[in-house]
């Protein structure tokens, strides 16, 4: 689906996601019963998650899974760091 | 970002409530050898510290730090549980008690509220690592203190277990300033700040 995306609007298109996703989360939080945020959290949810797949996929871990095939999460950037640091 | 796990790190579970100790154990949120301090310290000391590797490992003793502050208030919790008035009187939990009640508030036990006072962030590789293996050698002994003075193995379980983390945290920065010195031997220079004075093999 973001097939081809630069790593940088593949992480731009996680973050819209992400945060979709948290600010259902807060929402959720004090109407536990709206179906309707419910959806809404489940289908960003869903696509938060194919997001980061594809982007790990490509560019490294954002979150670790268990099934490192070697040890790369310390390696850089740090989000913090942009093209400025290279 | 940080995203929030709904467990414990490891288990708290106080059968009998004690504020004389919640008044000690409290010094291990907010006093200067505390949990608090501790994440504070590592997480802004990542920002600037030019070695990913070093960050990497700044980034993740801090975050398992956050998860001790919510240990320590795991146990202040359940040791000030449905407390008498004549316990918290005879306890000594009285001055704690009539500025924050049962709430868990960032203080050491001696009463002074939490303060980055008692922590630093230099930008300075080199200083910054010293600061944290002294920092985790300070909270092992807050920890060994409290082991002295509490004899309940309810609570000197999860203590035992929160010393422990302390001894393999300053393990690891042990090894985070070798890193840092192997880097910095590459080219047998050690008047210059990495963190601050921009060099191709910085990172």
């Amino acid at each position: 689906m973001n097939n081809g995306l630069s790593r940088e609007k593949l992480l731009r298109q996680i973050q819209i996601y992400s945060f979709a996703v948290y600010d259902a989360l807060l929402y959720l939080d004090s109407h536990p019963s709206s179906k309707e945020a419910l959806d809404f959290y489940n289908k960003y949810k869903q696509a938060e998650s194919r997001a980061i797949a594809e982007y790990e996929s490509r560019f490294g871990k954002i979150r670790l899974s268990g099934q490192e095939s070697s040890w790369q999460w310390t390696d850089g950037p740090w989000p913090w760091q942009n093209e400025e640091d290279k | 970002m940080f995203q929030y796990e709904k467990k414990l790190q490891y288990p708290v579970n106080i059968k009998t409530p004690n504020p004389k100790y919640a008044s000690i154990i409290i010094s291990q949120i907010g006093g200067p050898d505390g949990e608090v301090g501790a994440s504070l310290r590592y997480l802004t000391q990542r920002i600037a510290m030019p070695y990913a590797q070093i960050t990497g490992i700044l980034t993740d003793v801090g975050v398992e730090e956050l998860s001790h502050i919510e240990m320590v208030s795991a146990i202040i919790y359940q040791l000030t549980r449905g407390l008498s008035q004549e316990q918290i009187r005879e306890c000594g939990f009285d001055a704690y008690f009539v500025d924050h009640t049962t709430g868990v508030y960032p203080t050491a036990a001696s009463g002074f509220p939490y303060t980055a006072a008692s922590m630093q962030s230099k930008g300075d590789v080199l200083a910054d690592l010293h600061e944290d293996l002294a920092a985790e050698q300070k909270a092992r002994v807050t920890y060994d203190n409290i082991l002295r003075l509490v004899d309940d193995p309810d609570v000197c379980d999860p203590i035992k277990f929160l010393r422990a983390r302390e001894v393999v945290h300053y393990q690891r920065f042990a090894e985070a300033l070798g890193i840092a010195q192997d880097k910095m031997n590459e080219k047998n220079f050690y008047g210059y700040n990495p963190a601050f004075d921009k060099s191709p093999f910085a990172r």
